[in-house]
């Protein structure tokens, strides 16, 4: 015979079930708590997980008051801040009061594919309104974007069946996904020179 | 030699989700695909692929050992100055290698031709290794296959095999980079093998690898790399700001730095060179545009290149197709045209494995293009013996 008796694997597919049979298209975002969750999946290096967790809160949508910030996200889901934009396009004056911004639940990160080119993204994810109310079946839990758009992942935490908006105020937040950059003594492997189109 | 039409599982998609293969589409489209297979005699595999993989398998290491030491010849492969020392040293240790793949233009009639072989970071082991030989078992299982089909393939059982010789203190690692699901699976495959080996192992990000105050390598919690399998090119580590260290650290590559000679295209000409006129080689040459090329017909590729990027066809001296890319350099190697042969209509690239020197399966991946890239698509294959 020209080929082994029994085959066994140990650790592959060990984490496979449960994903959805279209999840095999080439996008691969997926939906982390944390910048350790991010890290813990081993598909981003810490440098990319903290950039993301970055770009998520960099564009937290800032309320002027209380009010407005719960009006869209919920009773209690917001807290007094001084960092991001504010929703009416204002400016935001420094040392003038702090903006009401919704608490980040998580962030949405990884990579997709937007007109032919790769790229890397995030944004961030809040509990919307329903979390607070009672629970209707199957949406407690429910993350949204700050667009509202709810966002759904599978137990691997990729995200299955993004909206055209969603994957749209991703692009908005995404830069091509070629170039990385390490930091310190950390990210001496970075693709060598191929990326950087240089090299002999 | 034939292509066969096959009955597709028709929970086949289960079946890849069970055993962790999840990149069986690639951008899209159909990337596993058993709508067909190719079905082989025992001679054919035997004497038509084993044979001369096995034979250029020992032709290579030869030729590594020539070149080792030879200044000349290791700057005709473009490895950089800084590298001599470590490629020979590590050759000079025995440092162990663990697989490769030849490209072979094969369809069952004459010698099958050497497109190129990946020495260094081969993929689609999983698919041949593993996935390709649960196809036969289930096919076989449902009666679609007789019961004397089988496949030529102890890819898996050579994996294991040759991780067990592997003399590691204490933690493996494994890494890849980042962004590539199919990368990680490749790797976390290669990591499962070397579990059931015995070793312990631990899977990271090329990107999140660091040094200590030596300089040398350590992983995400600070402890030392002893041993690294890295699927990551050579030719990116040369160019890396980490260059410097890994020619200074005490960690063991696999593969190792002696396979940069084998991993060049550049080993194309270097094996006409010495065996010109073998059945299995086709002429190469380094290429210099402003030479006349030894034929009219041939094949123009990087030095330094993988997946079919940067390739140009020149066809009676005109260029008839040309791949885009971004692993261009400024230095080619020449290959006379061999078109990839049509089996029933399509155009099969045979890869052969070698896993710790031994010839030891096949994989298939067809294409529409002339040039087998990336995007191809892998078809699984049997031997049926026709004499039995």
């Amino acid at each position: 015979m020209k080929r082994s008796k029994s085959l066994s694997l140990l650790l592959m597919g060990s984490v496979a079930l449960g994903v959805s049979a279209c999840d095999s298209q080439q996008d691969d975002v997926r939906v982390f708590s944390s910048i350790q969750d991010c890290i813990a999946s081993d598909l981003f290096s810490y440098s990319e997980c903290k950039s993301f967790m970055d770009e998520a809160l960099s564009n937290t949508p800032a309320f002027t008051s209380q009010a407005d910030c719960e009006a869209q996200f919920g009773a209690g889901a917001c807290q007094a801040g001084t960092q991001g934009a504010p929703q009416d396009g204002s400016q935001v004056v420094q040392g003038s009061g702090s903006m009401w911004m919704p608490m980040l639940a998580g962030f949405m990160a990884g990579h997709f594919l937007s007109r032919g080119m790769s790229m890397a993204g995030s944004q961030g994810l809040y509990k919307g309104p329903d979390a607070q109310g009672p629970a209707k079946a199957g949406t407690a839990g429910t993350l949204r974007t700050a667009t509202g758009d709810p966002v759904k992942a599978d137990s691997r935490g990729r995200v299955s069946g993004a909206s055209p908006k969603v994957m749209q105020s991703m692009t908005h937040n995404a830069r091509p996904a070629m170039g990385r950059s390490g930091m310190g003594t950390r990210g001496g492997f970075s693709g060598g020179g191929a990326y950087g189109g240089g090299g002999s | 030699m034939k292509r066969l039409p096959m009955p597709v599982r028709p929970n086949w998609e289960e079946v890849a989700r069970e055993h962790g293969f999840h990149f069986h589409r690639i951008d899209g489209e159909l990337y596993w695909d058993e709508s067909a297979c190719y079905s082989f005699t025992l001679d054919e595999i035997e004497q038509g692929l084993e044979d001369p993989a096995q034979e250029l398998a020992d032709m290579c290491l030869d030729l590594v050992s020539e070149v080792v030491g030879d200044e000349y010849q290791l700057n005709r492969l473009g490895i950089p100055e800084m590298f001599h020392d470590l490629v020979r040293d590590s050759w000079q240790r025995n440092e162990p290698s663990l697989y490769g793949r030849f490209d072979f233009a094969f369809d069952g009639t004459g010698p099958a031709k050497l497109y190129e072989y990946n020495a260094d970071t081969p993929t689609s082991v999983y698919e041949a290794a593993f996935f390709q030989w649960k196809w036969l078992e289930d096919m076989i299982a449902s009666g679609h296959l007789p019961d004397s089909a089988d496949q030529f393939n102890s890819i898996q059982e050579r994996l294991i095999e040759t991780f067990s010789t592997f003399q590691v203190p204490e933690v493996m690692h494994f890494a890849s980079m980042a962004g590539s699901e199919e990368d990680r699976a490749t790797v976390e495959y290669l990591r499962d093998c070397a579990m059931q080996a015995g070793l312990s192992t631990r899977q990271m990000l090329m990107e999140d690898i660091g040094t200590d105050s030596s300089g040398l390598f350590v992983d995400g919690d600070n402890q030392p790399i002893h041993w690294l399998f890295k699927l990551y090119p050579w030719e990116f580590m040369w160019e890396d700001s980490f260059a410097p260290n890994v020619v200074r650290c005490d960690t063991t590559f696999v593969e190792p730095p002696w396979k940069m000679v084998l991993s060049n295209k550049g080993l194309l000409p270097l094996l006409w060179e010495r065996f010109e006129g073998h059945p299995n080689l086709l002429p190469a040459w380094f290429h210099d545009p402003d030479e006349p090329p030894p034929c009219d017909s041939y094949v123009v590729k990087p030095l330094l290149s993988r997946e079919g990027a940067n390739v140009h066809v020149v066809e009676d001296n005109r260029e008839v197709y040309a791949s885009g890319g971004m692993y261009g350099g400024r230095r080619y190697v020449g290959q006379a045209l061999h078109m990839v042969p049509y089996v029933d209509g399509h155009g099969p690239v045979c890869g052969v494995w070698i896993v710790g020197n031994r010839a030891c399966g096949l994989g298939i991946r067809e294409d529409n293009g002339p040039i087998t890239s990336d995007a191809s698509r892998f078809v699984p294959h049997i031997i049926l013996d026709e004499r039995g």
